[in-house]
């Protein structure tokens, strides 16, 4: 999997580590004792390159490149389940989320992956419409992931027959205030791997 | 009764989720007020952009509502409900991002109450309906006109976000207990709060099947007729995802349940827009 | 130690205490300002007054200059004070004629400036010279002691205790809430590391225990309340009815098996059989004399017509009408052994633990494997069938912030004595989950190796949860276990048929109310609290009060068996002389000033003190007497002083930190 790193060599950069200790949360991943629950409860373990243990491992051990740059962070699926069970009660998904934050920041995602480019294509909807429409965001997602996208025609077309499928934009009156309340305009995260450290 | 509504962007294309809603609130003569202007909570989805912003995109849903003279507000969807349930706690802890959050949305003349609630639907049907209207409105089961759903099995879903990471829903079995009180027969199964996918369904469908597959399972193996959620994700991933499953179990709202118990005919409650449809002897009741 | 009225002549020593003292506090500086006190002749410094050079050093002041006061500003008088009183009397002054001041926790310690702390250790100083030039001689009293020990709980703990005292001569009450004596131990098959079989090695020291003539056992009873001091406690223990004539009663067990209640849960098999209301829990029971469980008898508990046993006992023993009995001991120490009760791991419900039928709890899988359990000592599943794949799972309820944060220290032996099982009896798979092997007691490690050799599948990773849904359609029926091999990086599903929960320790039921009757406190998680961590895991702060066994914290065979010895070893030594010896610091009040109004009695939490209704004044009873100073606080006037701690002494020492 070809990694694209952020403008910065996160290799060994400890101001990266010491920010994300600085996060809400961020210093409960010392409590954990690696005894492996939250990756056993996790639904999509069995994708990630490492699961949560791992990433927390990784992320003491200061190699935060190689935990910001892990698919790791693109199939939590905000389940929970890590949080139910680990017995040190660190909090798993928040943390998770934490890093996704800081992933997007300094564009660390795996090239070619699709979540980060389902969550672009939302994000993108929503900053644009204040609420979200599923068929503009599957087609925004499409135009990168143009295989996945034809595969998911018969759904749509079933959907379609179904009355389920809306491809008006859903949206609110007040669109320029939602935009100018965001801080950031997020710039869909570019998973071209063509950014270079 | 009446109450601030927030939909979710997922609300109204859902498998008759928001007909079904709004024929049983009908007959139950209860309001749900839409927020007006409501936008995207952000989901599962903002949280992992910036939290700052998905704060403030929640905070402008609760003194949307709180304009109109709401503090509470009730969502259909799991991921609504946490989300927004998040933000409100995370406000709740931090008057002084509170008070930045309201410089803000004074622009849209807007203020945050931090006495706003939140919560789901079904504990509105389940904790505020009075026994004696269900008594008064179900013509199901042993009642009424439609004998026979106590013979139907149904198979509760409540998928994650409604009791995680809170663990307080109260009563901790509310979907069985609204399931078994308008008049079916629920079926025990140990996938009740097992993940769907929720957004890696569809871009990670092949990966995603084993999830389905085990959750359907569940409910077959224990001879469910029917599955019942509340989430509208969760729906939608139960009913595409058996395509891959090559199973066909209908996955219903459970506000189509009650629906049905309620006297309602299936097109009124949208159950007509499931891709899996529900057996006719389900929809009127088995005699058997 | 006559009391003296002369003039106090006082020794300071400071103290270096390496660099403990020196490397902060100017101690030459502490020396000189001392030398400039009152009443002050004598001031040095010295490396480690603690040493015999430095004991020697006031022991040869006191003897050629006339010293008879001393201040020793070093470290905590919980370190030294005993030290120092001991050097005094060695040169013939009362002990009481000394004092500490702590210029180490105090000063040197705790204060960052050198300036401040050396600022600080010469008030610290000049506050004891002021303090000691007060002080007075106290005296003690000794106390006849009762040559007894009374052990509450009569499992191996308990009857280790028990014959350890007895064979010293103490007379021993044992007092056990059973039907019989054995505790946990009577339910376990083999034993690790060793295998030996539990009731083998426990059975004769039952017997022993029952045969001793030093030794009375009562069961079925309860203790319903400790009175007194140390050496002469008063306990007065509840015997609940048997029903059944201990003295007629020959063990025959036709009354067990005509009983027609038959279905009550047993207690001892875990509740995996069941029992008749009239029973005794295991076939090696001491005593042998059944129970009946009044509330689940038909006669009884439930008014119905039935006293069958009575037909059918031979020896006449039973008796319908039997009422509790009450016995008064007097004993001069106590030694708790309530041990353990297994963690219930009903709340962990990613487990299936109540849901699934065929996950069990590690003391129920013990009944399984005990020949006098419900299949005879064979392993088989409900369906009385042998499993093919077992899984075990450690930690349940252990090392876990939201039930209990401890680890309880013997499951992961005992797991790996399960797999060692698993295997001889049925040649089953074994699956064996953990996060870490905790194998750290003689041949412990080395059979964590054999079963390795065995072939049991030890999985790195914390089992995430147990699921009857099935990835494969073949495997309905079975339990699927989900875990991350934390070593491989992947996630596993196992199915298998049965499943072991390694569950932990807790203190057992009712203990706490049982300790409250001896002063006894509990720490966090409930556990008895010793008396030191390090240096004093048997006793107590009440003196006389010994703890042995998993009452004080969960622990193995071999360390319960050590400290019930201890236990029984302090209390020895603590008898051994006949007598002990009254505490020196308590209250006293001057029957001159009482006024009688009584406000020191309510606030006694020791009910040491009495009122002479004759001379309408309060009196302390001194062997009771803990030196709180609760009635010295309350008393308006003030005649309540407790020794070495009175208002004139302390309000010199006050003054001088404050001036």
């Amino acid at each position: 999997m070809k990694h694209s790193y952020g403008k910065r060599s996160m290799k060994t950069d400890p101001e990266l580590r010491d920010s994300f200790y600085n996060s809400p949360h961020g210093k409960d991943i010392l409590r954990c004792i690696q005894c492996g629950t939250c990756s056993g409860s996790c639904p999509y373990s069995d994708q990630m390159d490492y699961a949560p243990r791992g990433l927390f491992a990784l992320i003491r051990d200061n190699e935060m490149a190689e935990a910001l740059s892990s698919n790791t962070l693109w199939f939590c699926s905000s389940c929970y389940q890590c949080i139910e069970r680990c017995p040190q009660e660190i909090p798993v998904t928040d943390i998770v989320y934490t890093l996704k934050q800081m992933a997007v920041e300094m564009n660390t995602m795996p090239s070619g992956l699709k979540m980060p480019d389902f969550y672009a294509a939302f994000a993108d909807n929503l900053v644009h419409f204040g609420r979200v429409t599923e068929s503009l965001i599957m087609a925004k997602y499409g135009v990168k992931h143009p295989l996945d996208a034809l595969k998911n025609i018969p759904l749509a077309l079933k959907l379609m027959t179904r009355k389920r499928m809306d491809i008006k934009p859903q949206m609110t009156k007040n669109r320029t205030s939602i935009r100018a309340y965001l801080e950031r305009h997020p710039q869909p995260p570019d998973t071209s791997g063509e950014k270079n450290s | 009764m009446k109450y601030a509504f927030y939909p979710g962007c997922s609300y109204s294309s859902a498998a008759g989720y928001k007909e079904s809603v709004d024929a049983v609130i009908r007959v139950l003569g209860i309001r749900f007020d839409e927020i007006p202007d409501w936008n995207c909570c952000g989901a599962t989805v903002y949280p992992g952009v910036s939290e700052k912003d998905t704060m403030l995109l929640g905070a402008r849903v609760f003194s949307l509502a709180n304009k109109n003279g709401y503090l509470e507000i009730i969502t259909g969807c799991n991921a609504c409900y946490s989300t927004l349930r998040k933000v409100l706690e995370k406000l709740k802890a931090d008057k002084a991002f509170v008070e930045d959050v309201n410089r803000r949305l004074s622009v849209e003349g807007l203020v945050f109450d931090d006495n706003s609630k939140i919560r789901h639907v079904i504990e509105v049907f389940a904790n505020d309906v009075p026994e004696a209207l269900w008594t008064e409105k179900i013509t199901s089961g042993h009642k009424g006109t439609r004998p026979g759903f106590n013979k139907i099995k149904v198979a509760p879903y409540y998928g994650c976000q409604l009791t995680r990471p809170w663990n307080d829903l109260d009563p901790a079995d509310m979907l069985e207990q609204l399931i078994e009180k308008v008049g079916f027969t629920t079926v025990d199964h140990s996938a009740k709060t097992m993940c769907c996918g929720a957004s890696l369904a569809v871009p990670h469908a092949k990966e995603t099947r084993p999830l389905i597959k085990r959750i359907i399972d569940g409910a077959v193996y224990n001879k469910a007729d029917i599955v019942t959620t509340l989430c509208p994700l969760c729906q939608f991933n139960l009913d595409q995802g058996q395509a891959a499953t090559g199973t066909a179990i209908p996955v219903t709202y459970f506000s189509q349940i009650i629906g049905l118990a309620l006297g309602l005919e299936p097109e009124e409650l949208g159950l007509d827009k499931l891709l899996i449809r529900v057996k006719k002897d389900v929809l009127h009741g088995r005699n058997n | 130690m006559a009391v003296t009225t002369e003039k106090p002549v006082i020794g300071v020593y400071v103290c270096h205490c390496g660099m403990n003292i020196a490397s902060k506090v100017d101690t030459e500086a502490v020396k000189n300002h001392a030398r400039g006190l009152q009443n002050v002749k004598v001031a040095e410094e010295y490396k480690f007054m603690c040493s015999s050079p430095g004991q020697d050093l006031i022991i040869n002041d006191i003897k050629k200059k006339g010293l008879n006061r001393i201040v020793v500003a070093s470290c905590s008088p919980r370190m030294h004070e005993i030290t120092f009183r001991k050097a005094c009397e060695a040169a013939g002054i009362s002990k009481f004629f000394f004092q500490m001041a702590n210029i180490r926790e105090n000063s040197s310690w705790v204060t960052p400036d050198k300036d401040d702390a050396t600022g600080k250790a010469k008030e610290l100083v000049a506050a004891a010279v002021a303090r000691v030039s007060h002080h007075k001689d106290l005296s003690t009293r000794h106390v006849d002691v009762t040559k007894s020990v009374l052990i509450i709980g009569g499992g191996i703990a308990g009857m280790q205790a028990a014959l350890t005292a007895a064979e010293a001569g103490l007379k021993v009450v044992i007092v056990e809430r059973e039907p019989s004596i054995g505790g946990h131990m009577a339910k376990f098959d083999k034993t690790f590391p060793t295998l030996d079989c539990a009731a083998c090695i426990m059975t004769p020291k039952m017997v022993s225990v029952s045969q001793h003539e030093n030794i009375t056992v009562h069961t079925w009873s309860e203790v319903e309340s400790i009175t007194g001091f140390v050496g002469n406690f008063k306990v007065r223990v509840k015997k609940k009815p048997r029903y059944v004539d201990e003295e007629k009663c020959t063990g025959c067990g036709v009354c067990m098996e005509k009983c027609p209640s038959k279905k009550i849960t047993s207690e001892f098999d875990e509740g995996l059989t069941r029992r008749t209301a009239i029973f005794s829990p295991f076939p090696q029971a001491v005593p042998k004399t059944p129970v009946i469980d009044a509330k689940n008898c038909l006669k009884l508990g439930k008014g119905k017509k039935c006293g069958i046993c009575e037909k059918f006992c031979e020896a006449d023993a039973i008796n319908y009408d039997q009422e509790p009995e009450f016995v008064d001991i007097n004993a001069g120490a106590v030694i708790y052994a309530t041990g353990f009760k297994a963690f219930d791991p009903t709340p962990l419900g990613q487990y299936g633990y109540g849901r699934y039928q065929e996950v069990y709890t590690s003391l129920e899988f013990e009944r399984l494997n005990n020949a006098t359990g419900p299949t005879s000592g064979s392993i088989l599943m409900k369906n009385g069938k042998p499993p093919e794949t077992v899984a075990i799972v450690h930690c349940v309820g252990s090392r876990d912030k939201k039930y209990n944060t401890y680890c309880s220290r013997v499951c992961c032996m005992y797991s790996m004595k399960f797999a060692h099982l698993l295997k001889d009896k049925t040649g089953a798979e074994v699956w064996e989950f953990y996060i870490d092997v905790r194998s750290p007691g003689k041949l412990y490690e080395e059979f964590y190796n054999r079963v390795q050799e065995e072939g049991v599948h030890l999985v790195r990773g914390r089992v995430a949860e147990i699921t009857d849904i099935p990835d494969e359609p073949e495997d309905i029926g079975k339990l699927t276990v989900v875990a991350e091999n934390t070593l491989t990086m992947k996630t596993l599903r196992v199915p298998v048929d049965m499943v072991i929960l390694s569950v932990g320790l807790e203190p057992a039921d009712g203990s706490d109310d049982v300790g409250k009757l001896a002063g006894v406190q509990t720490d966090g998680d409930g556990w008895f609290s010793e008396l030191h961590a390090k240096l004093g895991p048997v006793s107590t702060p009440s003196a006389g009060v010994y703890l042995a066994g998993c009452c004080q914290g969960p622990k193995d065979i071999p360390d319960t068996v050590a400290q019930a010895s201890a236990a029984a070893g302090e209390a020895i030594a603590l008898l051994s002389k006949g007598t002990v010896e009254t505490r020196a610091e308590i209250s006293h009040i001057d029957p001159d000033l009482c006024t009688g109004c009584k406000t020191c009695i309510g606030v006694c939490a020791y009910s040491a003190i009495s009122f002479d209704e004759s001379l309408n004044i309060a009196r302390v009873n001194d062997a009771l007497c803990q030196g709180c100073g609760s009635c010295a606080a309350v008393c308006p006037s003030s005649s309540a002083q407790v020794g070495h701690f009175t208002d004139n002494q302390v309000m010199h020492e006050l003054e001088e930190l404050l001036s």
